[in-house]
């Protein structure tokens, strides 16, 4: 909430595995077509050993990244146990679109790559970058990607497994009013959601670069739906790109926190 | 319908140069809407005017430091920090200024290191003290996102010395309020609705059949 003014900063170390992703979701930055021909092109995942001597004080690790097409999950597993052994924060790692992707790959039960993580030190699994629950818009934009349905059983999965699930409100000029009507009843019917992350759509790098990004007043009024929806549900955005003034006004239509990046680690 | 925002295309020209070509040009490029803010004596043609000094028969844009409580004038397009709160010494003063002179527009524009909650609670003041009064904020000075908590908050209030590259923020913004946009001026002329931008079309992805992840099976 407000205080005197400033509104609550979340300090995150931001661990990244690997810029390049086979997936190609038209949204998304990271989506470097992979040399499939030539996996060994494909710069590697950062590696556990990669992570600094120190960082400053976080109070949250976030890992995300790419499909990687060179390291199997057991590699991700150890990168956060590594990262387990140097902090206490809470740690949010990976989704349900990675974990559907290793999967599918090595062929191993989802609740057991959650419990590996759970293991491990994960306490949270990320909402994905761009999962809105609507088939139609995942077929158009990321015709890869799990449905909709199957990723809100994973999320389900997962907090039966002892990890909280984040949802995630992606904030677009194509998610018309109606869409996003569709996937916040959907998303918001999980009753175990840790919190919701609102990420306004960042056009340059993607293939959707001809749209504008949203309003702050667009991404004021979603977070103020998302409040009255599930008034108790921690509401979290990144602090990239927003100055004092839309902190203010975002924490003042219901916005919980900003994360705030004192480190980002990857390749 | 709602209000409108308005977007006034607006030329400064400094003293002591003859702006009429720049005018005319200005204007040109606006289709014949805009207001020339002058040092010296205004251009003539199409659009509006106002000068920095006070002449006989013209607005007057003026600072509020600038009001002599002995000066006559015209009316006036008054410029103003933000007036800290009710009570204080720049708030009087706006106060007597009102009182005083025929006031057309409040132009009010935020000193560094102003925080958004202050303007905010100067805005609720002058809204309610001096209903009457247009209240225009300065876009330069605002800052974007605070143009969008106070346009938001404030219906009434009108944004001031939008630069041409500033468009493409005022359309997005007047599209997230659900505002007709109007290009205008002082002249009297009806203002121009502009039509929203065309939204472009999502792009087909092409998808290969796919019937497994392509990844490198090396370590299965
Ligand atoms: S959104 Fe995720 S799955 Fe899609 S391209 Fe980006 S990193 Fe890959």
């Amino acid at each position: 909430m407000a205080d005197g003014g400033h509104a609550r900063s979340i300090p995150v170390l931001k661990v990244t595995t690997t810029r390049a992703c086979w997936m190609g979701c038209a949204f998304c930055d990271f989506a470097t077509p992979v040399p499939l021909r030539n996996p060994g092109r494909v710069a590697a995942a950062i590696a556990p050993h990669q992570l600094p001597p120190s960082w400053p004080r976080e109070e949250l690790v976030k890992i995300r990244g790419g499909l990687t097409v060179t390291e199997p999950f057991g590699y991700f597993v150890n990168l956060v146990r590594r990262i387990r052994h140097r902090t206490a924060s809470p740690i949010q790692a990976f989704s349900a679109v990675e974990l559907d992707h290793h999967h599918r790959v090595e062929r191993r039960p989802v609740h057991e790559l959650l419990s590996l993580l759970r293991d491990a030190g994960a306490t949270n699994l990320g909402p994905g970058g761009g999962e809105w629950l609507i088939d139609p818009i995942r077929q158009q934009l990321s015709p890869y990607r799990l449905p909709a349905q199957r990723w809100l059983e994973i999320a389900v999965l997962a907090a039966d497994n002892g990890i909280s699930p984040a949802g995630l409100v992606g904030v677009a000029p194509f998610v018309d009013e109606e869409a996003m009507d569709t996937h916040l009843t959907a998303l918001l019917q999980i009753r175990q959601l840790a919190h919701v992350v609102v990420k306004p759509f960042r056009p340059a790098g993607t293939k959707l670069a001809m749209f504008a990004a949203p309003h702050l007043l667009t991404v004021a009024s979603i977070i103020e739906e998302i409040r009255r929806r599930r008034p108790s549900l921690p509401i979290y955005m990144s602090g990239t790109a927003i100055g004092e003034d839309g902190r203010w006004l975002l924490v003042n239509r219901g916005l919980t926190a900003f994360w705030d990046t004192v480190l980002e680690v990857g390749p | 319908m709602t209000q409108p925002l308005y977007w006034v295309p607006t030329l400064l020209l400094p003293a002591g140069q003859d702006g009429s070509w720049h005018a005319q040009r200005f204007l040109r490029w606006h289709g014949g809407r805009g207001h020339v803010v002058s040092g010296g004596p205004p251009p003539s043609g199409p659009g509006s005017r106002a000068t920095l000094v006070p002449q006989s028969g013209q607005v007057w844009h003026a600072a509020l430091e600038a009001l002599a409580p002995d000066l006559d004038s015209g009316p006036v397009d008054l410029c103003l920090p933000c007036p800290p709160a009710p009570g204080t010494e720049i708030w009087q003063d706006l106060t007597r200024a009102v009182r005083r002179y025929p006031l057309r527009r409040l132009i009010v524009k935020r000193p560094a290191m102003t925080p958004l909650c202050q303007i905010d609670d100067a805005l609720k003041g002058m809204t309610e003290a001096f209903a009457g009064a247009e209240i225009w904020l300065d876009w330069r000075t605002i800052g974007q996102e605070a143009i969008a908590y106070l346009a938001a908050k404030y219906p009434q209030v009108q944004l001031d010395n939008v630069p041409d590259d500033g468009l493409h923020q005022l359309i997005s913004l007047a599209a997230a309020l659900h505002r007709p946009l109007c290009l205008t001026d002082f002249s009297g002329r009806p203002p121009v609705e502009l039509p929203a931008p065309a939204q472009p079309a999502l792009p087909r992805i092409p998808v290969a059949p796919l019937h497994h992840a392509p990844v490198k099976h090396q370590w299965l």
